[in-house]
């Protein structure tokens, strides 16, 4: 990978901590367009994780040794959306994270699908499991799940429903009618 | 004749919805394409996915990483034995753990195998989905004898538990290695017939040459990761570009294709196979003695903290992001699978193929409905 140091210095707005690349929200599109006109980079995976007010905090990125919880706690309860570039450039041995830190209440984030088609599969993804809006483009719709799921189950505060039964309505008018 | 009805009768042609799946057999799985068709030509296609989606993301959450291993290789289970990788590296980040020497060498002896095993039944089920059945019992005999290969080191065919965190299950079985080569120069030997019955036939060269072209720069814009990448001429391989394991004492090449249609992604198939026989050879030639696994304390707790890792599985880049808090659980895992991403081209790519070139071109791309849906 490119030093992360001279990437940070082309992201406007970008501070690095713990190796990666932290932007604010309203400036992610900017950050990812910076990084794509630097060139050789695929946008290949989006996550996120739900920090409630009690969460674990983040701590070191990938092989570097964890800091101590208190250094690194999360203030307030958030959503981490995590944008992972591959670096084609140079004989990588780790990938580049940009990462935005969402409110926890109405987690929304502007659409990067403008800068990377990827983005489509993997925003939507997002959303379906997570909750996390995504801005500036048309569809979100359910994409794993089915269309009349409700909740969003990759969120800690999601309760498992009772077990459902994935039966035709005649299935249960018959069992209604005790005819089971 | 002349007593056809025509456009010209003042009669109008309309679109229709055609579901393509999600159960067909061309989808290789749960896979449903919605279609709007006009005649024989698909004027827009809508990917329609989820059938098998299991919630294993939030499954993970509520046991322990050891019980969350062999989750890992229900995913793509075409490809089983090399889908833990990614998970097992992330595991061996997360708690720097150093994985053996011979362990190292094993997996990528097994994950290999399991590759060409992966790629065979790749070839297989492109020309059955043509109608070509000889060419498909081809592969599958040569498959089956990895498969015989990959049971006699885990004790399963398919869903190959063989990785662990730290290491690999177990060493291989004595003569192990002897058994690997002949089965190697036999499977080569079915290659070989089936390039002879397959590459050249005009029935399958005319269903896949020109079959909807990506082009580089389409590739990368879609997220297009592994043996479809290098058939649209990305020269990018993590094996060797970002190499993980041992791969990077091995001498292999890393086919690249410029065409991009679904012909050049069947041949970067079987071109990829052949390389990997090569590497699978060299690992046995050069296969060091020692411990198999490391010493990993059997109610395991990593230190809070996060990691990823991402290994070049079968079908591209198979990525793992494990979240831990301290406990003997995952605080959370995300999981990208290359299968998901890989199909997000198909909206793009399918208007103006006729029905039977998008069966082609859905084939050649490569996908498993488990890898999508997890």
């Amino acid at each position: 990978m490119r030093d992360i140091a001279i990437l940070a210095a082309a992201v406007p707005g970008a501070e690095i901590k713990d190796g990666i690349l932290l932007v604010r929200a309203d400036r992610i599109v900017a950050a990812l367009e910076a990084l794509k006109k630097l060139g050789d980079f695929i946008l290949f995976d989006i996550s996120a994780v739900d920090r409630p007010a009690k969460a674990a905090p983040t701590a070191a990125a990938p092989g570097v040794a964890a800091t101590s919880v208190a250094e690194v706690a999360a203030p307030e309860p958030c959503f981490e959306l995590s944008y992972r570039l591959l670096d084609m450039k140079e004989k990588a041995k780790d990938f580049l994270t940009v990462r935005v830190i969402l409110d926890h209440e109405a987690p929304s984030v502007p659409s990067v699908i403008g800068v990377w088609k990827s983005a489509d599969v993997l925003e939507r993804e997002v959303w379906d499991l997570m909750g996390v809006e995504f801005i500036g483009r048309e569809k979100l719709g359910r994409i794993l799940l089915r269309d009349d799921f409700v909740g969003h189950p990759l969120r800690k505060d999601f309760v498992m429903p009772k077990r459902e039964r994935f039966l035709s309505p005649a299935w249960d008018r018959k069992a209604a009618e005790g005819g089971l | 004749m002349g007593d056809f009805i025509t456009e010209a009768d003042g009669l109008e042609t309309q679109e229709f919805i055609l579901n393509l799946g999600p159960q067909h057999p061309s989808t290789h799985g749960v896979y449903r394409a919605r279609l709007i068709m006009d005649g024989e030509i698909v004027v827009s296609a809508e990917n329609k996915i989820g059938y098998l989606h299991r919630g294993i993301e939030k499954i993970a959450e509520g046991i322990t990483y050891a019980q969350f291993t062999p989750y890992t290789t229900r995913f793509d289970y075409v490809s089983g034995a090399m889908q833990p990788w990614a998970w097992c590296l992330a595991l061996e980040k997360l708690g720097n753990t150093v994985v053996p020497e011979r362990a190292e060498y094993l997996r990528v002896i097994v994950g290999e195998l399991q590759r060409i095993a992966s790629h065979l039944v790749m070839l297989g089920s492109m020309v059955l989905d043509f109608s070509a059945i000889t060419p498909w019992t081809y592969v599958f005999n040569a498959r089956e004898e990895i498969l015989d290969l990959l049971e006699a080191v885990s004790g399963s065919r398919l869903l190959v538990n063989y990785f662990v965190n730290g290491g690999v299950n177990a060493d291989i079985p004595e003569g192990w290695a002897a058994k690997t080569e002949a089965a190697l120069d036999g499977m080569l030997k079915r290659l070989d017939d089936f390039e002879r019955m397959v590459s050249g036939n005009e029935i399958f060269l005319g269903r896949t040459k020109g079959i909807a072209p990506v082009s580089a720069a389409e590739a990368i814009e879609y997220g297009i990761t592994g043996a479809s990448l290098r058939a649209s001429g990305v020269d990018f391989d993590m094996r060797r570009d970002s190499p993980y394991s041992v791969y990077d004492r091995f001498s292999f090449a890393v086919p690249v294709i410029k065409g991009g249609d679904s012909f050049d992604r069947y041949q970067l198939r079987v071109l990829e196979i052949r390389e990997s026989v090569k590497i699978v050879r060299q690992a046995l030639k050069t296969l060091p003695d020692g411990e198999v696994r490391a010493k990993v304390a059997k109610v395991w707790r990593p230190a809070p903290g996060e990691a990823y890792a991402a290994t070049e599985a079968a079908r591209g880049i198979m990525g793992y992001q494990v979240v831990s808090d301290g406990s003997t659980k995952p605080y959370r895992v995300h999981m990208r699978s290359p299968s998901f991403c890989n199909i997000g081209i198909i909206p793009a790519k399918a208007p103006g193929l006729t029905l039977q070139d998008f069966i082609s071109f859905i084939a050649s791309l490569d996908f498993v409905l488990g890898d999508i849906d997890r």
